[in-house]
């Protein structure tokens, strides 16, 4: 199917937003600049949302009010991808008693990593409103 | 409810670089294959439904760039951006219902010609997500090692359906040939995101796919050669990290209500062709649709499913056509026998978000 003589232009679309964070991302985000998490709990039927979000994704309820929850991960599943700078471990991490899990990153060998264990986050010297304040969890050594 | 059938199917040759045509010529080329199948005139249709994605294609309102060659001037041309089993459904309902009589259904896609990692992360939660610099396969290697930690699915039966759906590949006219391989071959394939390889993957591929939909007076005004779809579902599970990899509920739905449309028990698929990015997705969802393994590329996936080489979009559809053709008995090399009644599926989003079902039959 390929020809020599093809003719392919090669352009590129610049589309820069400006994110709206609404309420409840906004208490989110803002509580990381504090090294604080923030989850929310569903009035209706109980299901508790770590990172913090404005809807229920069980019941569709509104969900306002945020609660400041244990800054400690549990590692559901993890993958090892090729980067650049050698490669990434991203994770599924459960945190504090949530009901559902939140895609991060880990900061450790791979091959040390076992579903459920024990990870706490590693902040950014100077965190900002971003899912970034967090640099990577890691697994919680036994003292 | 009208009685709805298939009455044209057409498709490009899928290949990982479609150098030679633009989007609305590689889409025409699917067109005139089943408008030719169906022995109809593009003027005789009276609604399209039409599947893209602006990312992929690279302007916004992708659909008006084949706005032309889908023949939809001064006629109901509607767009879903999804995988376009999800479009057929659309208009499968347009005709039931009774408004309309004759439609196209469409679906191209270039996986060639964007950045895929770039387009796939864009999907991601601006806020939480996206600014981990995450795509598809991170999504899909998360949820693998679930699956194969707990049994959902097996890391070398998964390699061996890409081996198989290769072979079947070399069997079905419309992808282009791809490197043949054996499980060792996936399994020592470069790293994509562990546990999974680069073979893992459905290969990257450009393509169209078009079927002409009928109601049943059509049908016989027509003395058309109609494959009868006797139910349609979709169902829409939650966003990727609220969902369990092991949770099948989603594609169990849809694949519930389409049965029962079709009045079905679960097992009397002669044919079942299942749509899946990633090759653990695919021991799942056969799985769950009651396609045995052992039969790849005999009565599961006659057609190679996507891994022989199906862009995003387009494979669900694909599958469709694949069924057609078999009941119909059209299928060549790949004919499957005493082919009577189908499964075809497809999927859309993040970690399989959506499932669509369909279920097509000799007689209405």
């Amino acid at each position: 199917m390929t020809l020599s003589e093809e003719l392919i232009l090669h352009q590129k679309i610049n589309l820069p937003y400006r994110y709206t964070a609404g309420t409840v991302t906004e208490t989110f985000l803002e509580g990381l600049t504090e090294r604080t998490i923030r989850g929310t709990r569903c009035a209706a039927c109980g299901h508790f949302s770590v990172p913090a979000r404005p809807f229920c994704p069980v019941c569709s309820e509104h969900t306002s009010s945020t609660e400041d929850v244990e800054p400690l991960g549990h590692l559901e599943s993890w993958t090892e991808t090729p980067h650049e700078s050698g490669s990434r471990v991203f994770a599924l991490i459960r945190i504090a008693d949530a009901d559902n899990v939140a895609l991060h990153l880990v900061d450790a060998d791979p091959n040390t990593l076992e579903e459920g264990m024990a990870l706490e986050p590693q902040w950014t010297p100077d965190p900002e409103a971003e899912i970034t304040a967090i640099r990577a969890w890691r697994p919680i050594r036994e003292t | 409810m009208a009685q709805v059938a298939v009455i044209g199917v057409g498709q490009s040759v899928h290949a990982p670089e479609r150098n030679d045509v633009a989007h609305a010529e590689l889409l025409q080329e699917a067109i005139d294959e089943a408008l030719d199948d169906a022995g109809i005139e593009l003027a005789d249709i009276d609604n399209a439904v039409t599947a893209s994605l602006d990312f992929y294609d690279g302007r916004t309102i992708a659909n008006m760039a084949v706005a032309e060659v889908v023949g939809s001037y001064l006629k109901a041309e509607s767009r879903v951006c999804s995988d376009a089993i999800h479009a057929l459904t659309y208009g499968w309902s347009r005709i039931a219902d009774g408004q309309f009589r004759l439609g196209l259904i469409t679906a191209h896609c270039k996986e060639s010609e964007g950045n895929l990692h770039d387009i796939e992360n864009a999907a991601f939660d601006p806020f939480i997500e996206r600014r981990l610099d995450a795509d598809d396969d991170v999504v899909a290697g998360l949820y693998a090692r679930t699956a194969f930690a707990h049994g959902a699915a097996d890391r070398e039966n998964a390699a061996a359906l890409v081996a198989a759906a290769r072979a079947s590949a070399s069997r079905n006219p419309k992808v282009a040939p791809l490197e043949m391989v054996d499980t060792a071959a996936v399994l020592e394939s470069p790293v994509l995101a562990t546990p999974l390889r680069t073979l893992d993957r459905a290969p990257r591929s450009d393509g169209s796919c078009v079927l002409v939909i009928a109601s049943a007076d059509t049908v016989a005004a027509l003395d058309a050669d109609p494959v009868w779809i006797t139910g349609a579902a979709i169902s829409t599970g939650r966003y990727w990290s609220d969902r369990h990899p092991l949770d099948m509920a989603t594609l169990e739905s849809a694949r519930d209500e389409a049965l029962a449309m079709a009045g079905w028990s679960s097992n009397v698929a002669d044919v079942i062709e299942v749509s899946a990015k990633y090759s653990f997705q695919l021991q799942q969802f056969a799985a769950v649709l009651g396609a045995d393994e052992s039969d790849a590329g005999g009565a599961f996936n006659p057609s190679g499913g996507r891994h022989a080489g199906n862009p995003t979009v387009v494979a669900g559809l694909s599958r469709v056509a694949e069924c057609v053709e078999q009941i119909r008995g059209r299928a060549g090399d790949r004919q499957v026998s005493r082919a009577e009644k189908a499964i075809a599926h497809g999927v859309t989003g993040l970690g399989a978000q959506a499932h669509a079902v369909v279920t097509m039959e000799t007689a209405a």
